[in-house]
């Protein structure tokens, strides 16, 4: 299998990330009308924080269903609800590698960093797609 | 407030199917067509025998490469799908299954029979849905 392709050459640079904050509704909602399955979590200045955690909101929601909340759900930002298992990649990183790394963690996207700042991502999707597209990575 | 929802009210019932006698490039193309993370593979008898994922996928390309030889078929692949809930489960049991594990989805099944599957995203979809049913402004300003 080649090792010529970098995390650069395949990872999504149009990519949508929440701002710290956007409520937990606003971000269920955005990531269901543009059919994401997750996104990541920035600070003002481009900072990555982390991604929404599906099953943090899943019990947000629950505990905000049954009144067990002490503030509206509206209220309640992303910050709170991120998932604890993040990582982040260069993008000069191989393709193999980070495939390698998405493969050992219980994760589907690798949040790409330059100086602090989030320049991208690349998802399993990503991978196999370009897999697909040129036969090896 | 009561819970009176269950996961036939959250539930698809129009899901995507894999067979596992299928060629993995032809599931994995149908994955990527779909935009699916992951899909139920169902035998013949409509019986869930297991998930493919984009990372099983990912896996075998990776170790195997795509072109290099050919490859198998999803029965190869997969995982073992969960335990099936029935669709009157309440959906605050289900959330304790998706909170209580890493499954992302869960085949739903009345009485022997496949009716449906249930994800993070449908439960979370369908409690959105009814949050802003019961009160608009809890969820928009």
């Amino acid at each position: 299998m080649s090792l010529s392709l970098t995390v650069d050459d395949i990872m999504d640079k149009q990519f949508l990330t929440f701002s710290a904050d956007t409520s937990i509704p606003d971000a269920i909602q955005t990531l269901h009308t543009r059919k994401y399955f997750g996104a990541c979590v920035v600070d003002k200045t481009g900072k990555v924080l982390g991604t929404l955690s599906e099953k943090a909101c899943i019990q947000f929601y629950e505990d905000a269903l049954h009144g067990r909340l002490d503030r509206p759900l509206d209220d309640i930002k992303v910050t709170e609800a991120l998932s604890p298992d993040f990582l982040t990649i260069s993008k000069s990183l191989g393709v193999v590698q980070a495939a390698e790394i998405l493969l050992q963690h219980p994760i589907r996207r690798l949040a790409v960093v330059e100086s602090g700042r989030l320049i991208g991502q690349i998802t399993c999707r990503d991978i196999v797609k370009a897999v697909q597209r040129i036969g090896q990575i | 407030m009561p819970d009176k929802h269950t996961v036939a009210d959250f539930m698809d019932r129009t899901f995507v199917q894999l067979k596992p006698e299928m060629k993995l490039s032809e599931a994995l193309d149908i994955l990527v067509k779909e935009q699916l993370i992951a899909a139920l593979v169902v035998d013949s008898q409509s019986r869930p025998i297991g998930i493919l994922s984009e990372k099983d996928c990912l896996k075998e390309v990776l170790h195997g490469g795509y072109n290099q030889r050919p490859l198998g078929t999803v029965r190869d692949y997969m995982h073992e799908a969960p335990k099936a809930v029935p669709s009157s489960m309440l959906t605050s049991e289900l959330s304790q299954l998706f909170l209580n594990s890493d499954h992302r989805r869960f085949p739903v099944m009345d009485s022997g029979r496949l009716v449906g599957q249930i994800t993070r995203r449908d439960l979370l979809r369908g409690y959105t849905k009814l949050m802003l049913k019961q009160d608009k402004s809890s969820i928009r300003k």
